[in-house]
């Protein structure tokens, strides 16, 4: 049995709301879209050496961000490459296309939704809120340095036609 | 969280868990709205403001910055703003006048803000429309996410970014949209419309296209409607899925670009007559 690093990894998820009034054809004075993170990504006991991935159907694990609010959003993700230490010590991330997904409710299926590019989701409070899913894999080193490693997710939020 | 021995003495130990991190996990989280969603401001002003808002339960801390980009298209008509620190060369650019008060702030619960954003040309740029972004940077609010065990410690930060577009003009505006190519093809259960359209004057087309699927027997068996913005051509796709057991033949699309935007403010979006037309179904 090799080097065994207990790694519970949570990228934090996405904090905070993204904006408001954003809506297609519906008065300015529409709900506003509100992006709340309700879960973070845990990679759990990683070994070294071998890559460790949250797979988006993994409801314990991955990341879930809850959209509420009504009309159109449009998300990204600038993912990180690695979580880095102040020597550049690196542990390797890598987010796929099949990472994310969106979940209407809970007796729905999952909607893959790329989270390498730009989703445009539409917001119907009718409809109930809408959880945006994601997975992603870690890559432990198989001698792993010490040090302080830090990594930053950015969800970015623009209104569509804008 | 916990660390363990690993099995062997002479390895390196190193134990890292980091909890949940749980943002909004029991409560709502940060919460920071942005509007208007997109800014307009001429030379004679030369400022804008925007609201932001923290509706959530946590002091938020806020930067501003500013970037370019636009909405572009691949080939699959899958539109994307990429930001860019520094525009391409001979793109429009305000970035590089663009300035903020206040630039950073912490936004307690509740707590509303007025944004001035100044945009400050030297007098001798040219008549036209430039364009930016200004991205409100929201990284507050959240409990720690720095845990320490053994000798690694790992920190995730995470942050929210809004972009809003600001379009600084000087001079009169006029714009307009050309239909470069268009299509709309059965395919197997569905019909798949492709526009390719194209800017026309000096401003952003800032408006909105609604096509209609009609059937055989001129009845409407499809809508759809999207905001559009194209800053110089962008590429669009809509598919119409057709019920089991429907007719395979006969169909039209009917299709309209106008600038009617009522989700920006009134004085935004620079008008053009509508564009309309017809497409057969191959």
């Amino acid at each position: 049995m090799g080097h065994r690093y207990s790694v519970a990894l949570v990228l934090a998820s996405l904090l905070a709301v993204l904006s408001g009034g954003r809506a297609l054809a519906q008065a300015p004075s529409a709900a506003p879209v509100e992006a709340i993170p309700s879960q973070g990504l845990a990679f759990g006991s990683l070994l070294p050496g071998v890559p460790e991935r949250v797979q988006v159907g993994d409801g314990a694990r991955r990341a879930e961000i809850v959209l509420r609010g009504q009309g159109w959003i449009e998300l990204s993700f600038m993912l990180p490459q690695a979580m880095l230490s102040p020597s550049g010590a690196r542990i390797p991330l890598r987010f796929q296309a099949n990472d994310g997904a969106m979940l209407r409710n809970s007796s729905s299926g999952m909607v893959t939704l790329n989270p390498l590019e730009t989703n445009r989701i539409h917001l119907n409070p009718g409809q109930g809120m809408v959880r945006i899913l994601l997975g992603g894999t870690a890559f432990p080193a198989q001698d792993q340095a010490a040090g302080r490693y830090t990594a930053t997710i950015v969800v970015v939020a623009t209104t569509p036609g804008t | 969280m916990s660390g363990f021995r690993l099995p062997r003495p002479n390895l390196r130990r190193i134990s890292l868990f980091v909890a949940l991190l749980c943002l909004g996990l029991a409560t709502r989280a940060a919460a920071v709205t942005v509007s208007p969603s997109a800014l307009f401001i001429d030379s004679r002003s030369q400022t804008g403001t925007l609201i932001l808002f923290n509706g959530g339960t946590r002091p938020e801390e806020v930067e501003v910055t500013f970037a370019f980009g636009y909405p572009i298209s691949d080939a699959n008509g899958t539109v994307n703003v990429e930001l860019r620190d520094t525009a391409p060369a001979g793109e429009p650019s305000i970035v590089p006048w663009m300035r903020a008060f206040p630039r950073r702030m912490v936004l307690q619960p509740g707590q509303r803000q007025v944004l001035r954003v100044l945009v400050q040309p030297p007098a001798t740029l040219p008549e036209g429309e430039y364009w930016g972004r200004v991205l409100v940077r929201s990284r507050g609010g959240q409990p720690p996410i720095e845990q320490t065990s053994g000798d690694v410690r790992v920190q995730l930060n995470v942050e929210t970014v809004i972009a809003t577009a600001v379009m600084f003009r000087k001079g009169t505006m006029t714009t307009g949209l050309g239909v470069t190519a268009a299509s709309a093809e059965m395919k197997d259960d569905q019909v798949e419309v492709t526009f390719d359209v194209a800017r026309q004057g000096v401003a952003a087309y800032l408006g909105r296209v609604r096509a209609q699927l009609v059937g055989p027997d001129g009845r409407v068996a499809g809508e759809v409607e999207d905001a559009l913005a194209v800053y110089r051509t962008l590429r669009r796709r809509f598919v119409f899925a057709l019920p089991a057991g429907a007719l395979r033949t006969g169909y039209t699309v009917r299709y309209t670009f106008d600038t009617e935007r009522p989700d920006l403010p009134a004085t935004g979006p620079v008008k053009a007559p509508p564009v309309t037309g017809t497409l057969p179904v191959r």
